[in-house]
């Protein structure tokens, strides 16, 4: 019983927070998608010596909001720029406030006020013909701001019902909702965008709103609300109410619901066995000092901060925690490369090979799909490793030629397609798992001594971070596209992912080393115990 | 002096009548009321004789009122020809003059004290069948607007204005197509479906449609996500 509607709920926090999500980045998709169109509408049209201007004038030539493409291109890569910037900085305050205030609310608030942004800078000032730069950037800083209110808090939210027992495939899956969201917008406004890219924005935005209604009438941000608890017997985040631990049971089902949280894994299928073997065994050895006297040493330092046991950590000591800054710093380059395939390939596809916008925007989803594939692969190659950067490393690596090669695509949809799913598919794929099963694992590890309540704040220092580094690829890209052309972008992006690659080689030389000195260990387990079919299992027990 | 006549009773019925006729016998002869103010311009020479004057003879359709030629239609008269031979015009005079003239097959204008004329000042007449200028003027437009010119002493004469979307084979950017609109000028306008600045939008949004088809399944979610979640939230008292 208690069970049963334990997976209601659980089902519908992962689909909320997954959509609403996913709606998040689809109004974002929006604005990318349809760039070629209000590059179109904001200017007059195209003519010179050999090609007079079309008349009549009302018709091809009253607006002047800008001279010619090049310059809204960079006025819409300056849009893109403060966009990311605003919502970096949101993602840290955010992240800051998302641990301490009703998750429900402001997520709710933070879509609500978002569609409505969206929809006035979409729809509002295309109605009255209303152009203004200013008003623009103001609109879209202030969009900044408002979407940043969604990541942290639906990983937070995650990070409260699926405790680590779930968390490796599961948030492998759920990690790829920005990219379900891509696709779904792509989708929606090439679906509108023959009637004109106003209702581009005005569907998205609608949803979004859509979406703020389901997550103020369904989300429940953890368990503790409706008198269930938390996953792994912690102490899990729980909206306003400090003192709630001190509540009664008001029925008799309660005691069903109470019950430890043991009983429940039972129920959980063996998969899930494995994965808590993994992140178990991974969290005992680091607490061995023969395993590694680097992390055991920092080790240290973080229990003696953690002593004090605050009601929720410190934005400085979530930064300080193991890993969060070589990651947050990797993952600003990486993010930067990323962002520019979200925010200008379907410009590229259009403006390179003269593809017809909506098809581009099609075309683009490939991107989208690959990575998906690509997260969900590391996901589970990492799960099975027990290690993030192990998998990730090699990765980036390879992604390196891809792009080499995806810059010399022929003006051919197919080839292009299968280029383009091969730069998505590693880019791609090592963005989205850093963005969400690295951010939980650096937020939940063993150092915040059961603590969750890092979650947000620490995911929020690492989309932030990275969204810093997006920021500055959204106005390098226009600038070098139309100095120096496509071929100097991709150059940048091959050098940014050979600095992400700079930035977790530490860490993965660190997990390198363990890793060797764990397969000496189980080696000798499974040598030791003749058979063993289970060995995850065997492993987790013999390190118990 | 129609709602005089529903208002009345059966004794107006008599004026009416009159009236009816009274307006048949004037129409022919003194067209004066319906016609531009160019077709009252005083000239020197009467119309007689001028080209203008003969085109509209040979059409027992057409009819002459001041210096022009035209046709009674249902809307009004629509004038087709107009002969402005020494009445002492201007460029600007002459431009403002035709501004709401449209349809125009002759013009003429020797004798006026013009110096140039551009294709502008013919405004939209994209039909010119002769146009007569002063002479050492030069046919307005570009090489090919027009099918025939020829000039003599006394005048230049441009016959048949032709389509400047094929003179100059202009293509229009996409979704749009050239129209022939005045003397040596095109206008690219929307095919069909296509509307908006640069005829960038097709067809209408389906509003109502999109309304519904959001705010039933919004409200249907809403209703159901609260009755299985947020209703087993437990309110805790506040100290």
């Amino acid at each position: 019983m208690a069970n049963q509607r334990e997976l209601g709920h659980k089902t519908s926090v992962f689909f909320l927070t997954f959509f609403s999500y996913a709606f998040f980045h689809a109004n974002r998709k929006a604005f990318s998608n349809v760039k070629t169109s209000t590059g179109e509408v904001w200017t007059p049209s195209l003519h010179n010596s050999s090609i007079p201007a079309p008349k009549p004038d009302y018709l091809w030539n009253s607006h002047h909001f800008f001279a010619n493409s090049d310059e809204v291109v960079k006025f819409q890569g300056i849009l893109d720029t403060s966009f990311m910037v605003a919502y970096a900085t949101g993602l840290f305050l955010n992240g800051y406030i998302g641990d301490r205030v009703n998750m429900r609310l402001l997520l709710s608030f933070g879509m609500a006020s978002t569609s409505i942004l969206v929809f006035v800078f979409g729809c509002v000032c295309e109605w009255v013909t209303f152009y203004n730069k200013y008003f623009y950037c103001i609109i879209w800083i202030l969009n900044g701001l408002m979407q940043s209110t969604g990541w942290p808090v639906v990983v937070a939210c995650m990070g409260n019902w699926f405790g680590k027992s779930s968390r490796g495939l599961l948030l492998g899956i759920w990690g790829s909702c920005a990219s379900v969201g891509n696709i779904m917008g792509a989708l929606l406004v090439s679906s509108v965008l023959s009637y004109g890219y106003q209702y581009a924005f005005l569907i998205t935005s609608s949803v979004l709103l859509c979406g703020s209604f389901f997550v103020f009438f369904g989300l429940i941000p953890a368990p503790e609300d409706v008198g269930l608890k938390g996953p792994d017997d912690e102490i899990t985040y729980h909206s306003q109410e400090q003192g709630s631990e001190q509540r009664e049971p008001l029925l008799g089902e309660e005691e069903d619901i109470r019950l430890p949280r043991g009983n429940n894994n039972l129920s959980q299928d063996e998969d899930d066995e494995v994965m808590q073997g993994i992140f178990y065994r991974g969290d005992n050895r680091l607490k061995n000092p023969s395993a590694s006297d680097v992390s055991s040493a920092s080790q240290e330092v973080m229990y003696d901060l953690m002593d004090v046991r605050p009601t929720s950590l410190s934005f400085w000591k979530a930064c300080l925690l193991p890993g969060v800054i070589p990651y947050a710093l990797s993952y600003a380059f990486l993010k930067l490369v990323n962002y520019s395939f979200f925010f200008w390939l379907p410009y590229y596809l259009h403006n390179a090979f003269g593809w017809p916008e909506k098809v581009a925007d099609q075309l683009s989803t490939v991107y989208d799909i690959s990575g998906i594939v690509g997260s969900i692969f590391i996901g589970l190659a990492s799960d099975w490793l027990g290690k993030r950067t192990v998998v990730i490393m090699p990765m980036l690596i390879l992604s390196i030629p891809a792009l080499w090669f995806y810059q010399f695509s022929p003006n051919d949809k197919m080839i292009n397609s299968v280029l383009m799913a091969v730069v998505g598919f590693f880019t791609g794929g090592v963005s989205s798992l850093i963005s969400s099963a690295v951010s939980a694992d650096l937020g939940c590890q063993k150092e915040l001594s059961g603590d969750d309540k890092a979650l947000a704040t620490v995911t929020g220092v690492i989309d932030g971070t990275g969204s810093f580094g997006a920021a500055v690829g959204q106005i390098a890209v226009p600038y070098l596209q139309t100095s120096l052309g496509w071929h100097s972008v991709f150059y940048l992006f091959m050098i940014c992912i050979f600095l992400t690659a700079v930035c977790v080689f530490p860490v993965f030389v660190k997990e390198l080393r363990s890793l060797r000195c764990f397969c000496f260990r189980s080696c000798f387990i499974i040598c030791g115990a003749q058979v063993q079919t289970h060995s995850h299992i065997q492993k987790y027990e013999e390190d118990e | 002096m129609g709602s005089l006549h529903i208002s009345s009773t059966v004794s107006v019925l008599l004026l009416s009548l009159i009236s009816v006729k009274v307006k048949t016998l004037e129409q022919p002869s003194h067209y004066s009321g319906d016609l531009p103010s160019a077709c009252h311009l005083t000239c020197e020479t009467s119309m007689n004789g001028t080209a203008t004057f003969d085109f509209c003879k040979s059409y027992s359709e057409l009819k002459i009122g001041g210096r022009c030629c035209f046709n009674v239609t249902a809307l009004g008269a629509l004038v087709l020809g107009i002969d402005l031979q020494r009445c002492g015009l201007s460029e600007e005079i002459f431009s403002s003059a035709i501004a709401n003239m449209s349809n125009l097959l002759y013009i003429s204008l020797e004798g006026n004290k013009m110096k140039n004329l551009q294709s502008s000042d013919f405004h939209q007449n994209a039909n010119i069948d002769y146009l007569s200028l002063p002479p050492h003027f030069s046919c307005p437009g570009s090489n090919g607007t027009w099918l025939m010119e020829s000039s003599d002493a006394n005048s230049t004469i441009c016959q048949f204005e032709q389509n400047a979307c094929e003179v100059h084979n202009v293509t229009c950017p996409s979704n749009s197509h050239c129209v022939h609109s005045g003397v040596d000028m095109m206008e690219c306008l929307c095919n069909d479906g296509f509307h908006g600045y640069k005829c960038l939008e097709q067809g209408n949004f389906p509003v109502t449609s999109f309304l519904i088809g959001i705010t039933v399944p919004t409200v249907a979610l809403c209703i159901f996500l609260y009755v299985t979640q947020r209703r087993h939230v437990i309110q805790h008292k506040v100290k």
